[in-house]
């Protein structure tokens, strides 16, 4: 009976929480879209979430697409098509590790901070303050985030996908001697417009996920200093696991 | 350092991630009507075999541009081919489908062709190949049994002079020997071939996924097949019908041998899908599907047994004739095989034509290792008692010949032997090309030939 | 001016506020008083709209608060001005943009026309010379006055204190104190004050309201107040600053 009722609550729970997950996009969605548009508020969460995070991304996308290749060198290397790892990698790297990757740095370092940000402002009543200021924490907080990532993510992406592939030409040609030519003729030749594009509608979708989660945790938190720590945690851990399971269903809908 | 506004700093950011972008789009293909001027050409195609859009269109082996668009007409695939300016492409040009690089990738081949006028934005090229060329190969072997029909019909005037029956008579007692010992061989290897066959099957039907492209080129090829059967058909029918009352006609001991050769035929049919069927069996034309299946068995028998069938034209300067030949080489052992043949070529100087019959014992020292590549061949050449020796390059990819024959010739102009010293060269696995000196102990004769030929394994 | 009818807010199962009546005129400083944990925050949240009822209602110059939409509910929070008990400034923005927050909102001015301003608003609270620090950069008590500023500086016609004392020595808590009453009298604002320190309550009331238990138990002037006969004003006022709800309890 227990079992049976404190199953029910987390269904309850769940269902509650997806429900404020959701009021909280159509409110972010619709306050884009009402006078004024935070412009400054943008551009500075643009700095945040895509130029500085530019460092973390291009190690981890260098140092993917560097491991990509050499494994894949050693396997394909096995039956004489060492010039196709150019391919792997660049198809790796547009359709699934850039997005994914990108969007899990950002989620480790621009989600923590946006929930950290948000949960301080929360129970340090900087929202309440923002209301009493006649001013939609919504529109303020959420909108600038949502947007900035909405946008950067992707654009992170292609250039996490183009250093990864950079990083599997410096171990084929560089380490391996393949000729250059070689690697970027295979690269290009079988690589589609869509899987650029499908992995940069993943980006898309990656970016809002992060910010709309870590942004939730964070303007719902509760329970002073400690509720900050929480929301931090369990943004980040919301945001990957949501990234890799919508990763999954994307992947599904749009290669299958 | 100056300050860096956050304007300045998304637009670098932005310009550097839209610059990125811009360059992939570009390298895949999707922007190259931004950067490479052209001009579009059509072509059609019953069947493409996996070609996508974006393949590569290369003329001489280089890309000269890409495939746009793949549509299916009522019962034509239409190709947009995009052309890079500067590349020239004549109203008598071919296109063809091909498989280039380990994975199979499927790209468009042009042979621009030489004449005018050149071919203008939204043109279509008129002369497309199928794949894998089979249609034209068919062609070829279609003109050839034609042909062969048609000299069918001077065999009479062969036998006719008395001292070419006494060659004959001598020749066809050979090959009546020669034939037993066929006839044996076959029957010895019936049962072998079966249970062989019967395991192809099995590891056919685990695999087929494998010989998913074979099957294709064979589908293509059966449904020539019915298509331009009946004629080839026929054109064969015709000239076995003529050949056989002919000698009827003439010799019962010759009439006793063809009879064997029959046999050997029908057995070989009854052995399942080789010549003898593929010739007389009419349920293979009845459905597709049973005709893949047995194809692909014969593409796939890989076993001691082996039937090659080759057809072989060529061009001879010496007597300015066309000849044409058509061998059946039995292979129960590596080492020891049979070649059976029928010739068509210009006669003696009056330009009538002639057939001729060839039956070679052939001897491969597969055992030696010295001498693992080189073949003794002893038996009829064209109608006379001839030897011959071969000697294999490149895993058989490259050939010598020397074949001796009509060793007392009395004819007029010359009393030497008839010797010929030729190469082939197989550009792929079913298709050489040949040339090489005839005659050449016969002045006025002498000459070079050039040809080429089909060879196919059962 | 602001009228609270019967007002219910539970947390779970707790039942903070268990119907609140209290009403305050224009032009008057009500201070309410009560412990810690009373609900007196949860209280002066529901003036403004930062909490919804769970039953009951709060008037604000003739209107339900509940049934504003929220274009008319920000329209209505403009003519506040709130200080909170932990001062909330925002971190991330300098103190001249704190205290000119409203107005760079607004987008009315020029920012340079807003710092002055701010600059100004500032100079009214007693600070000088801050406008470009860090929100982390400043003492408790300057936080408390630089939300005052950001509080008055869209001349608001009602102000909310939530505990505007609390956490300051004694000194500075009587010049905030003095600093309320100055505005009160320069601007002639409603104003409703939370406060668990008795002697700024005296200072800075026009009427005093005793919240406990989540009732109002005891509204009345000052001096009225200093002399009530309600053992647990009484309990209160004598405790001082140590009181708590659950110290009370004992007496009732």
């Amino acid at each position: 009976m227990r079992s049976i009722e404190s199953l029910g609550r987390y269904i309850i729970r769940f269902l509650e929480e997806f429900g404020r997950i959701a009021s909280l996009l159509y409110s972010t969605i619709k306050q884009i879209f009402t006078h004024p548009f935070d412009i400054k508020g943008i551009l500075k969460q643009m700095v945040e979430v895509g130029i500085n995070s530019l460092p973390v991304v291009l190690i981890t996308a260098a140092f993917t697409g560097m491991a990509l290749a050499l494994q894949t060198y050693t396997g394909f290397a096995r039956f004489g098509a060492e010039a196709m790892v150019g391919f792997v990698v660049a198809i790796s790297m547009t359709r699934e590790l850039g997005p994914v990757l990108t969007a899990i740095m950002i989620a480790g370092r621009v989600g923590a901070a946006m929930a950290a940000e948000l949960s301080t402002m929360r129970v340090t009543e900087q929202i309440d303050a923002l209301e009493s200021l006649a001013t939609n924490p919504v529109k303020y907080l959420v909108v600038p985030r949502f947007l900035a990532s909405l946008i950067m993510v992707p654009a992170l992406t292609v250039i996490a996908a183009i250093v990864g592939i950079l990083g599997g030409y410096f171990i084929v040609v560089v380490v391996f001697g393949v000729s250059p030519a070689v690697y970027w003729h295979w690269t290009w030749v079988y690589t589609e417009w869509k899987d650029i594009y499908f992995g940069l509608i993943k980006a898309f979708f990656f970016g809002g996920c992060v910010s709309l989660l870590s942004c939730y945790k964070g303007f719902y938190s509760a329970g002073g200093a400690e509720g900050v720590g929480k929301a931090t945690t369990s943004a980040v851990v919301f945001s990957i696991i949501a990234i890799l399971i919508s990763n999954y269903f994307l992947s599904a809908l749009m290669f299958a | 350092m100056r300050y860096i506004s956050a304007e300045l700093k998304v637009g670098i950011f932005a310009l550097i991630a839209l610059g990125i972008l811009a360059f992939m789009a570009f390298k895949v293909g999707e922007l190259d009507w931004l950067a490479k001027k052209g001009y579009t050409v059509y072509a059609h195609f019953n069947y493409v075999g996996g070609l996508t859009v974006g393949a590569d269109v290369r003329v001489a082996g280089m890309v000269a541009g890409r495939v746009d668009d793949i549509t299916l007409k009522t019962d034509k695939v239409r190709l947009r081919l995009f052309i890079h300016e500067g590349v020239r492409i004549y109203s008598d040009a071919v296109v063809s489908l091909k498989i280039a690089g380990m994975l199979g990738e499927r790209i468009v081949e042009i042979s621009p062709g030489s004449k005018l006028p050149l071919l203008q934005d939204g043109d279509t090229i008129v002369y497309s190949l199928k794949v894998a060329d089979i249609d034209m190969m068919l062609r070829d072997i279609s003109e050839l049994s034609i042909e062969i029909s048609r000299l069918a019909a001077s065999v009479g005037a062969i036998i006719e002079p008395e001292e070419t029956r006494k060659a004959i008579k001598a020749s066809i007692h050979n090959l009546e020997e020669l034939t037993y010992n066929m006839n044996i061989a076959v029957v010895y290897n019936d049962k072998k071939l079966r249970v062989l066959l019967g395991h192809m099957t099995e590891l056919i039907e685990a695999n087929k996924e494998m010989f998913g492209a074979a099957m294709a080129n064979i589908e293509e090829f059966s449904l020539y097949l019915k298509r331009e059967g009946p004629i080839l058909l026929e054109s064969t029918h015709k000239a076995v019908e003529e050949i056989r009352a002919v000698v009827e006609e003439n010799r019962v001991a010759l009439k006793r041998s063809i009879e064997a050769v029959d046999e050997i035929t029908d057995k070989i049919g009854r052995g399942e899908g080789t010549l003898g069927r593929l010739w007389y069996d009419e349920a293979i034309y009845e459905s597709a599907h049973e005709a893949i299946e047995d194809m692909t068995r014969i593409i796939e028998t890989i076993e001691e047994f082996e039937v090659f069938t080759t057809f072989r034209g060529g061009y001879l300067t010496g007597t300015s004739g066309r000849e044409g030949h058509l061998y059946l080489t039995l292979k129960p052992t590596p080492k020891f095989y049979y070649i059976l043949g029928v010739v068509s070529g210009p006669g003696g100087l009056d330009g009538d034509r002639e057939i001729e019959f060839s039956a070679q014992f052939a001897r491969r020292f597969k055992d030696s290792d010295k001498f693992r590549d080189s073949v003794l061949r002893a038996g009829i050449t064209e109608n006379t008692f001839g030897i011959g020796a071969d000697q294999f390059f490149l895993d058989d990819r490259l050939k010598f010949s020397a074949d001796v024959w009509d060793l007392f010739r009395n004819e007029r102009g010359t009393r030497e032997p008839h010797v010929r010293l030729g190469i082939d060269y197989f550009i792929f696995e079913n298709i050489f090309i040949s040339g090489g000196v005839d005659d050449i102990f016969n002045e006025e004769r002498r000459g070079t030939y050039v040809g080429g030929g089909v060879k196919f394994r059962h | 001016m602001i009228e609270i009818i019967d007002l219910h807010k539970s947390f779970g199962k707790n039942h903070v506020l268990q119907g609140v009546n209290l009403k305050v005129d224009r032009g008057e400083s009500m201070v309410v008083m009560g412990g810690s944990g009373s609900g007196k925050t949860i209280l002066i949240k529901h003036i403004i709209r930062l909490l919804r009822p769970d039953s009951g209602k709060v008037i604000v110059d003739g209107r339900d608060m509940a049934e504003l939409n929220e274009k008319e509910l920000y329209k209505m929070r403009k003519r506040f001005g709130m200080l909170f008990q932990s001062a909330a400034l925002f971190d991330s923005l300098s103190v001249w943009e704190n205290v000119g927050f409203a107005l760079l909102r607004e987008r009315q001015m020029k920012e340079s026309d807003v710092k002055k301003i701010a600059i100004e608003e500032l100079k009214v609270v007693g600070l000088t010379g801050v406008e470009d620090l860090m929100p982390s950069e400043l003492s408790g008590g300057m936080k408390k006055r630089v939300g005052l500023a950001r509080a008055i500086i869209h001349n608001p016609e009602i102000l909310l204190y939530d505990e505007p004392t609390t956490g300051l020595d004694p000194i500075l808590a009587n010049t905030i104190g003095d600093l309320i009453l100055e505005l009160k009298k320069r601007l002639s604002v409603t104003s409703v004050t939370i406060t668990h320190d008795i002697q700024a309550a005296y200072k800075i009331a026009d009427r005093i309201a005793m919240l406990f238990k989540g009732r109002i138990i005891e509204t009345g002037r000052p001096d009225e107040i200093k002399n009530t006969t309600n053992p647990v004003v009484r309990q209160f006022i004598s405790g001082g600053l140590a009181a708590s709800g659950e110290d009370l309890e004992e007496v009732v």
